[in-house]
């Protein structure tokens, strides 16, 4: 057991070794404290013109402080459906592509450790550090205490976000073996989804499955896009829902990612 | 019951698409320093990689130290591996990572002591990145007998080096072979290089194992009381050539080269060999003795 132990750590540290040198996960930190940063920034700059405008960003317009939280995420419910697939292209589909998996797999390790392991650094590193800045921004910009419920929402909206998105994008990387093709499907997705997001015609639990993250956001905001895109608020009931088929659906596909592989040629 | 080969293959076919890499390739070898010889393409690389799990065989099967490659994990344990032009973590420095490979193979080995056996012991810290090709091949050396294997399969374990690398790393194997004992396959192209260390060979041409046996007796059958004669028109003076003097087994290596067998004293033939070229205007240019395997082997595959 310790051995085996041993044994799983050696290849976590290869793969972070491998993987997340710099700039990989400076880059990536850069990437999400900035954001949020540039909201506090934004936000502070507006309140110190004009004090009164602390109630506006209080209460009178969203009503709950738990829209500061989630504001200082915006930006990055957009960014995380891009930045997720790249991180994957440039650590899991790179390794298809240079043939260290080929170096890998001649050491005595099981395919499918070796994509769990993949597939775990991708989830937890941009998880991880999204989970950090948010948790860090709180006191800083939150004038009045966050409810614990939009917390916990909105943490879980982000873990079931990269979860999905990166287990796609570890589909694609698998099947395709390209750098390119897996940052490209990124970009396409990052593309799409806002469309789909934002468009009416389709479901609320539908939008909740695509982006958890996002609709996380615009739930504790209570920011309704039906002010701006016509579409209804998403009701507590239908973001349960969707986080659940997100999550089922994140397994479903790990499984068969999983099973691609052990039988995929490599190198030939 | 255990086997006395090392590797067993057994009528292994493998298509990709309408490539045929491997036609019902069949090879048994023996513990020692075997070398598996072939031109581009002849299919050397997909066989090591059917025998490592890296890929499947179309059809056929195969046993690598008495185990069949589905057991491919349990195989790996027991096998130390240099693939052509390895891709290594370029970041991380060459004891951290030996280190960590030493702890996959669960083995006990110390990286200072693997990475001095290889002549790496100035360059332990350094990255990955930052070493020559050849050190690079170096710290695959020592990768591969991270988990104290039986086996070692070296894909092209020349290949990018220059000369003087070369021969450095001819002479750390035939070290490691003699110091350790432990079965080396080397797969090569180069020829010159695996006739110097290999103690049997197999030649290998479009999927198929074409010859096989021991480097000396592959000598002695393809290539002793061979000559070879380099002239303006090897076909004509062949023809001419053919059953006179004691000459047979005349073969047609290329437009202007030709080899035969004959029995006696090469000198007691060149001057009317060179006779009947003058008579029909061919110039000979050299007649020599065929004596390596780099000969054996051409005389094989023509």
């Amino acid at each position: 057991m310790k051995q085996k132990l041993a044994k799983l750590m050696a290849q976590f540290q290869i793969e972070i070794g491998m993987s997340y040198r710099f700039p990989v996960i400076e880059g990536l930190a850069a990437l999400i404290f900035l954001t949020p940063i540039e909201a506090a920034v934004l936000t502070w700059n507006a309140v110190s013109i004009n004090p009164d405008r602390l109630e506006y960003f209080v209460f009178a317009e969203f009503g709950f402080s738990g829209m500061h939280l989630g504001n200082l995420m915006f930006g990055l419910t957009q960014l995380l459906p891009i930045l997720v697939p790249v991180l994957v292209s440039f650590t899991a589909a790179k390794s298809f592509e240079d043939g260290y998996i080929q170096t890998l797999l001649t050491y005595p390790v099981e395919r499918v450790t070796v994509l769990l392991v993949k597939t775990i650094c991708v989830i937890i590193i941009p998880a991880g550090l999204l989970t950090f800045t948010y948790l860090f921004a709180i006191p800083f910009i939150i004038p009045q205490a966050p409810l614990i419920s939009h917390v916990s929402i909105m943490l879980l909206g982000v873990w079931i976000s990269v979860l999905l998105f990166a287990i796609l994008s570890m589909l694609v990387a698998v099947i395709t073996k390209k750098v390119s093709a897996t940052a490209i499907f990124g970009l396409a997705f990052g593309i799409v989804t806002p469309i789909l997001l934002n468009n009416p015609a389709v479901p609320n639990i539908a939008r909740v499955v695509l982006n958890p993250f996002d609709a996380a956001y615009r739930y504790i905001t209570n920011h309704s896009s039906y002010m701006m895109f016509g579409t209804e608020m998403t009701p507590l009931i239908d973001l349960q829902i969707g986080f659940g088929i997100s999550l089922m659906i994140s397994l479903v596909l790990l499984t068969f990612t999983l099973w691609l592989f052990t039988r995929s040629e490599i190198g030939g | 019951m255990t086997s006395r080969f090392v590797v067993e293959v057994d009528k292994i076919s493998k298509n990709f698409g309408p490539v045929q890499a491997l036609d019902e390739l069949e090879l048994k070898i023996e513990p020692g320093l075997f070398g598996i010889i072939g031109p581009n393409g002849a299919g050397k690389t997909t066989l090591l990689r059917i025998l490592l799990g890296l890929i499947q065989p179309s059809s056929g099967s195969a046993r690598v130290l008495d185990m069949d490659i589905s057991q491919s994990k349990k195989i790996r344990e027991r096998i130390g591996v240099l693939l052509e032009n390895p891709t290594l973590p370029k970041a991380m420095g060459a004891r951290e990572y030996l280190s960590q490979v030493i702890k996959i193979y669960g083995s006990t080995n110390d990286p200072d002591e693997l990475l001095e056996l290889v002549g790496l012991q100035d360059a332990t810290n350094r990255q990955i990145g930052h070493l020559s090709a050849g050190m690079r091949q170096r710290l695959g050396i020592a990768l591969a007998f991270a988990g104290n294997p039986d086996l070692i399969i070296l894909d092209e374990p020349t290949s990018n080096l220059d000369v003087p690398g070369r021969e450095q790393m001819l002479d750390l194997l035939s070290h490691l072979y003699h110091k350790s004992k432990v079965s080396i396959i080397i797969a090569s192209h180069i020829l010159s290089e695996l006739e110097q260390i290999c103690t049997h060979v197999a030649f290998m041409n479009r999927g198929k194992n074409v010859v096989q046996g021991t480097t000396n007796d592959i000598i002695e059958k393809y290539a002793l009381n061979r000559f070879r004669i380099r002239c303006s028109d090897a076909h004509t003076l062949a023809q001419l050539l053919d059953g006179k003097f004691g000459i047979e087994d005349i073969r047609l290596l290329g437009p202007n080269m030709f080899s035969f067998r004959y029995e006696n004293s090469i000198d007691s033939i060149v001057l009317p060999v060179r006779q009947e070229a003058e008579s029909c205007n061919i110039q000979i240019h050299r007649i020599e003795i065929i004596a390596s395997l780099e000969d054996a082997f051409r005389e094989v595959i023509q």
